[in-house]
Formats: structure tokens, sequence, C-alpha cells
């Protein structure tokens, strides 16, 4: 394994073990307390880190089957066909899940089919802190409304300007589903809508007031899916080239970056940059560790990792 | 645009990018590209034209270049920010009417790993530059590179006559008097 893998390795597993121990797994650093978690993309992006980390899939499984009532398996599904993680990774988590709940998350058809044993859950697990913990506002308003789009659309709400019925959906809902919401939320006078050329672009009205009944937001907002989506592509295609020429790598990069480009733009990553082509790969596994250790620090950075949620 | 060494660090990636994935190919091509590979010309090249890619030993025609060498040459194209034709087989209609006679024997083999290049000959450069520059006048590229060719009047003659059986026509004969005659050998016998 090269070193950038190595490092980058290491960082996504930092992130995700940030991450969970937010959410209330057992662990013991917390380096997001004021970030919005994403369970379902948070939980796609374990699945995939696969055997890597033994003892954070153990945890995160051991806090799904205490908690994964709170997960939407319609959103678990669709960011997992939005390309985040991969069903083959999912399978093994999923089905982990579902033998020890009345859940159904989604497990292929081919390994349904062969028998695995349910393993030990460790029980360490802590209840998520819905109370105090800001970064679980999505969790709180999950409780409030039930889990679905709506409470993720008042999250989304909360934490973003502005949004439309597009962008809303892009977080992993049906578009139609979304309007619906968001027409419900307007006509009960909780929206305000904007005509943008020919997009309504909707906020909430009077977003202090909920405050008192859903508690505080947390000061950063972070596109999570994209985040752990990209670092997953990128950690596939360090580990694919890791025996290959210079050039290849440089090829296969240049490839990848074409699939991601809308993620990185969203995340406000930018792009690598080198003077020519020969420093091209040095400057690709830079940037790469660079951005994935500064997400898993969890650095307030705007423009950078995440953005200041301003109401 | 595609200087020489650009043209060979682009044809190095798409031989590894074709090697990585088990595809050979073996092109003919024609043009400034293959003449600024045989160190004839210093100017920059838009693309590399293939006139021809050869199968089973056989010349067949270019159109459409095979797809795994299509996207390939795609991905070498952003890397170095190539236009999306860098390699192209814009010319290979002149392979329907017909190569210039013997133009098998004068091709230079250049291999690039799974891909090979067979660059047209010099005489056959000069019948093509010659064609085209009748075709496109005494301002354009082809007059220019014919000059920097410095071609016999034998080299010329050759190419006139192979001109002519494109395009018979008499304001083709007439034009191509004129460019040769602007190349300074009015005099070539072209019957």
């Amino acid at each position: 394994m090269s070193s950038t893998s190595a490092a980058l390795g290491e960082a996504m597993r930092d992130l995700a073990w940030s991450l969970w121990t937010e959410l209330g797994v057992s662990g013991t650093l917390r380096r997001h307390d004021q970030v919005l978690m994403d369970p379902e993309a948070l939980i796609l992006f374990t699945a995939a880190l696969g055997d890597r980390d033994p003892r954070l899939r153990d945890e995160s499984l051991d806090w799904c089957v205490r908690y994964g009532g709170a997960i939407s398996v319609t959103r678990l599904k669709n960011l997992l066909g939005s390309g985040l993680g991969n069903q083959q990774a999912l399978d093994g988590y999923a089905s982990m899940v579902n033998q020890h709940t009345s859940l159904s998350w989604p497990v292929s058809k081919r390994f349904r089919a062969a028998k695995t044993s349910p393993g030990r859950l460790s029980g360490k697990s802590q209840e998520p802190d819905l109370r105090r913990r800001a970064a679980l506002l999505r969790l709180r308003l999950r409780a409030l409304f039930g889990v679905g789009a709506r409470a993720d659309v008042i999250a989304e709400l909360l934490c973003g300007s502005s949004s439309s019925a597009s962008e809303l959906a892009a977080i992993g809902y049906s578009k139609r589903g979304i309007a619906s919401i968001l027409d419900d939320l307007y006509r009960a006078d909780l929206l305000s809508r904007t005509q943008v050329g020919n997009t309504h672009r909707f906020e909430l009205k009077r977003p202090r007031d909920l405050e008192p009944l859903v508690g505080a937001s947390p000061v950063y907002y972070a596109h999570w899916a994209d985040c752990l989506g990209v670092l997953l592509v990128l950690d596939e295609m360090f580990r694919e080239v890791a025996a290959k020429s210079e050039r290849l790598k440089i090829l296969a990069a240049n490839r990848v970056f074409v699939d991601i480009v809308d993620s990185l733009e969203r995340l406000r990553w930018g792009v690598p940059v080198a003077a020519d082509v020969s420093a091209y790969w040095q400057a690709i596994e830079t940037w790469a560790v660079e951005r994935a250790t500064r997400a898993a620090q969890g650095t307030p950075d705007p423009g950078r990792f995440c953005a200041q949620i301003v109401v | 645009m595609l200087s020489h060494e650009i043209l060979t660090e682009a044809l190095t990636s798409l031989r590894e990018l074709l090697a990585d994935r088990g595809v050979s190919s073996e092109l003919v091509v024609i043009g400034g590209g293959g003449l600024l590979l045989q160190g004839v010309l210093t100017r920059t090249t838009a693309d590399l034209d293939v006139v021809a890619r050869v199968e089973g030993g056989k010349l067949a025609t270019a159109e459409p270049l095979p797809t795994p060498l299509v996207d390939a040459a795609a991905e070498v194209a952003r890397l170095y920010r190539l236009p999306e034709t860098w390699l192209n087989s814009g010319p290979t209609d002149l392979l329907t009417f017909g190569l210039p006679e013997g133009f098998a024997d004068r091709q230079e083999t250049r291999r690039f790993g799974g891909l090979t290049l067979r660059l047209a000959g010099r005489l056959d450069q000069i019948a093509f530059k010659l064609y085209a520059a009748v075709d496109q006048g005494p301002r354009s590229k082809h007059v220019r590179d014919l000059q920097e060719m410095s071609p016999t009047r034998e080299e010329l003659q050759f190419a006139a006559r192979w001109s002519l059986t494109h395009d018979t026509s008499p304001d083709f004969r007439d034009q191509l008097e004129q460019a040769l005659a602007f190349l300074g050998e009015a005099e070539i016998e072209l019957d």
C-alpha cells in the first residue's frame, strides 16, 4: 500500500470514528460536534470501508441495531443509487442490522439467498444525545416529524439559505415528494417563496421560532454525501492504480475527476493543480490527503470543508 | 496545438492506456502530425491525421476509428488539453480514391507499444501536401510545409500526377499548374 493510500485511509477512519462518536458510538474523539450529521451517508461510507477497521464496523453496527429506527431506508437506497458506496459492501452490514431488528435495509437478492449467521453486538453504543448535541439536529427533527423527507427538508432549510425542490431532492429523496412537502409548508405560511428564473426558491419564514422546539442548530453544514462519496472514490482510485505507471495514475485520476466534478464543486474543494503533467500526480496525492485530513480534523474552514450556518 | 514534444507525450500516454486495456491498434498516418514525428517539420500541428487502419496486414478505412482507441484518445486529450479530434480519421477518403503507387513500400513504422503508426513516406507526404495546397491556396500551411520540405522536380511531378488522379477537372488542373508555378516548377510535365 502506498503512503498516500495509507494516509488517506487513516484520515477516512478518523473521520468515520468522529462522526459515529457524535452519534453515540463508543469512541473517544468528537471533532464534529458543530457540524450537521448525515447518518445515512455515514452508514454507506462505513460499510464501504468494510473490514479495514473491524472495531469501527462492529461498534457502528451496534449503534445501527439499537437506533436504526432513526434511519431513513428510502434515503439509504437513494444515496446508494446515486453512487455513494456500493451494494456489495452494504450487503453484509445491512444484513446484520436486519437479522437483529425488524428493519429492512437494502440487501441484494444474491446475498439474501446465502445464509449468514448474525454476529454478536458489543452493546456499548449510547443513545444519541438528542437534547444536547447540536450536530444531531436531523435526528431531533426526525423524532418530531417522523423519519422521512419532511424532517430532512426542515433540517436543510434550517441549516441552509434558500433552496429549490431540485436542490433539496439531491439530498436523497424524490423531487416530486420534496415539492409536495414544500407546497404544504408554504401553504401553512412556514416558508417564503421567491421566483428565480423558472424555479421557486424556498426559505423558512421564522427559523428562530423553531429553536425553542427543535433546539439549536449546529454552526456548520457539510455536504457529507459528497464528501464521503468523494473520499471513497479517491480511496478506490489510489488502491487500483498503486502498481501502475505514473502516467496511468494521472490518466485514472483524470477519469475520476470527471465523475466527481459536481461533488467537488458543491464541496468547494477545488482540484489539484500542477505546473506540468510531470508534477501532477504528486499534486493529486497531496491534495487528496490534505482534503481528507481537513475533513477528519473537523476544522471549521468555510469554503474547504463545511460552511457556516447563518440563520 | 501539438508540438513534437507534446505529440510524443500524448502518444506515449495513449500507448500506455491501450496496453493497460489490452488493446492494440495499427494506423497509417499522414499530414503535419506525421511529418512532426519524423522531424521533417518544426511547426506545431492541430492533429494527427489517420488515413487508414491496418487490419490483417491490409489497409482499411479509418472511419470510424475503433471505440477503445477513441475513448483512450479522448482521455489523453483531457490530460494535455488537446482538441478532442487530435487523433482523427479526417483524410480517410483518400484511401477510397487511391493512395500513391508504392505507398506501402515507403512507409516508416513507429511502434508505441501496442500502438503502431505507419508514417507516410516523404514522396507520399509531398503528394498529399500538394493536393491540399491546390485546394487551400498559396497562403495555406500546406504550401509552407512544401517549401520547408524542398521537394525536387521529380518529387513534385510524381505528386502532381497523383493529384490529377483524384480530381480530373480542368479547374483543378489549372490550379495545380498555378501551385507548381508558385513553387518554382512551372515547367513540370503533367502527362
